[in-house]
């Protein structure tokens, strides 16, 4: 196993992708700290927290590629064969493929932090207790992630591994996405045509609510029709638990810092929710032990030719 | 050519890639037509859902181009080509021909499906001209970019182009979106603590600013400061130039119908314009692609 991950970190650091996804990510991270930075200029309280999490979106999207196309390399060369005939095991091939991945990713995750932490100082860091929670919490989604891309390479011999990494690492981030903004709608909406903007003499501001004909309305009479995009129960919960479970969901929980909810009596008073960081915690531990025992299952019968 | 195109099209007809896609194309018609059904109450119209399809299509048909033109050089295929009398030029423009094909038969799949379905649930068409218009102009966006990964998948023989293409719609979109929001950012923006709502006796809602300190503050007297996010010129022209020219660009501003301004408005890039870029990219892209690939060393 040690050999293995040894010739594994050796063939990642000379490879010129994975040099130049660390300076991508690098730059990407100093360059929100820096527009962070712009800000703090303008209302004097510019805080770090989202920025150091927020460099978590790009990793998700590079981590699978990069993923997929070093594991492939081992079937395009034929090495996997290699490794095999000098007696190494399935078991340790994958699992040693497992942990360079999430070594790489480790590394990544350092090192957008630092470039945030360097870009960004002098900026506050508002909540560091927080923080650190959402960090760890990225880090347990990300194994989720590596164990799922993996599998997917692990048992695609073929050039298309690449793309299905790809299309994976995208498809989960952009449906968990599309899956919180979905459920963010509310039960009820307000019925109403458009809304004029007067300001008097004191110099406040009035809004004027108006009907569908054109004719004003009171804000209190304005009539609350069922949302047609509203998602109802069960499936409401259905959904909530599948992204709670998939790492692109669990992205965005940790990313918007919660997920908005809308009260259900009309009220339009939105509060913002939280998934426990525990179980969020606990369900990418058993995506990975899910993924990783079916993989090694999988691959421990696949003909390798 | 004609030898050439029958084969890629007999390639890409058999593969089950080319199905898949165009069963993710027809589900995404059906599926538009569901939901838009679901708005009607709210006026939701047809039309609104016609180009919907693109963005996926804008990931799709560069990952599915990448992997058939790879395929000649993993298999060894394009030497074959090469042997039996085919130009350099011939293959590229057949492999050209042969995405634009597979595109163009995704867009109409996605197209009648919608309209197939669509018809009887939510009625006709309220802008069809419009309709006719921006499907013209897709076309050639959609031309421009498989121009673009057409070069990359052509010139790069390694496997990791399967990679650069798979991003590369992506990357056009996301871009463009970020640049649109970069350039919508107002040059002078309010300074002022925060805000409060209160609702009136008479059903109306008055608005209340507060200064840094909580104090009550009239809106002409809110302090104006330049906006640190705000694009100046030359930067300016030059950014919106490139979202005119490149495909991302040039589809978010066919689906949401132009871009807004600082000023809250929202100018549309005149389509002949957004055609005639169109165009010249798809030329530039093929015309360099060719005269690469007619020097590139192919062992």
């Amino acid at each position: 196993m040690l050999h293995l991950l040894h010739r594994n970190f050796y063939a990642l650091l000379r490879s010129k992708r994975f040099w130049l996804s660390a300076f991508i990510l690098t730059a990407g991270a100093a360059w929100d700290a820096i527009a962070q930075r712009g800000m703090a200029s303008l209302n004097g309280g510019a805080l770090l927290d989202n920025t150091i999490v927020n460099c978590a979106a790009w990793q998700f999207i590079l981590l699978p590629c990069l993923c997929g196309l070093f594991i492939n390399t081992d079937y395009h060369d034929g090495t996997i064969r290699c490794k095999l005939t000098v007696g190494r095991s399935r078991t340790a091939v994958y699992l040693s493929n497992f942990i360079t991945v999430y070594a790489m990713e480790l590394f990544f995750m350092a090192l957008s932090v630092s470039a945030v932490l360097i870009a960004g100082a002098g900026l506050t860091i508002g909540n560091p207790g927080n923080v650190v929670l959402r960090l760890a919490v990225l880090l347990m989604l990300f194994l989720a992630l590596t164990a799922i891309c993996v599998f997917a390479a692990m048992l695609i011999a073929n050039r298309s591994a690449l793309v299905v990494c790809a299309m994976v690492g995208l498809g989960l981030m952009f449906g968990g996405q599309a899956i919180c903004l979905s459920l963010e709608s509310p039960k009820v909406i307000p019925n109403y045509g458009s809304v004029i903007m007067t300001t008097n003499e004191d110099g406040e501001q009035t809004m004027q609510y108006l009907d569908r004909e054109g004719n004003p309305i009171s804000a209190d009479d304005i009539p609350m029709i069922p949302n047609p995009s509203y998602i109802d129960e069960p499936l409401q919960s259905v959904l909530r638990t599948a992204n709670n479970i998939q790492p692109g969901g669990q992205l965005w929980e940790i990313l918007w810092d919660g997920h908005r909810v809308f009260s259900d009596d009309g009220a339009q008073v939105e509060t913002i929710e939280y998934t426990p960081r525990w179980q969020l915690a606990l369900y990418s531990a058993a995506v990975t032990l899910l993924f990783l025992g079916l993989g090694l299952l999988l691959f421990r019968r696949k003909d390798l030719k | 050519m004609r030898k050439l195109l029958s084969a890629n099209l007999y390639a890409m007809f058999r593969s089950k890639r080319f199905w898949i896609g165009l069963f993710m194309m027809a589900a995404t018609a059906v599926y538009m037509v569901v939901d838009i059904n679901k708005m009607k109450r709210l006026a939701a119209e047809l039309d609104s859902g016609l180009f919907q399809s693109a963005i996926l299509l804008f990931i799709l048909l560069p990952a599915l181009g990448a992997l058939f033109i790879n395929t000649d050089y993993h298999d060894g295929t394009i030497r074959n080509k090469l042997t039996v009398g085919h130009t350099r030029a011939r293959i590229y423009l057949s492999n050209l021909i042969t995405n634009c094909a597979a595109g163009a038969i995704y867009i109409a799949a996605y197209e009648i499906i919608y309209l197939l379905v669509g018809f009887p649930l939510l009625g006709g068409l309220s802008r069809p001209q419009e309709f006719l218009i921006k499907l013209g102009i897709l076309l050639l966006v959609f031309l421009s970019l498989t121009a673009i990964f057409t070069l990359l998948a052509t010139m790069i023989t390694n496997r990791s182009v399967l990679l650069y293409c798979a991003l590369l719609g992506v990357g056009l979109v996301l871009a463009a979106q970020m640049l649109n929001a970069r350039l919508a950012a107002s040059e002078m923006v309010d300074d002022y603590g925060g805000v409060s709502f209160t609702t009136n006796e008479d059903g109306t809602v008055t608005t209340h600013y507060l200064d840094k300190n909580g104090n009550p503050i009239k809106p002409e007297d809110i302090p104006r400061v330049p906006n640190p996010s705000y694009v100046k010129e030359p930067m300016r022209s030059f950014l919106r130039t490139v979202n005119n020219i490149q495909p991302g660009g040039q589809l978010v501003e066919i689906l949401e119908d132009g871009h807004e301004e600082p000023d809250g408005s929202k100018p549309q890039t005149p389509y002949w314009q957004l055609a005639a870029y169109a165009l010249a990219t798809s030329l530039v892209f093929t015309g360099a692609g060719i005269l690469l690939f007619r020097r590139k060393d192919l062992k």
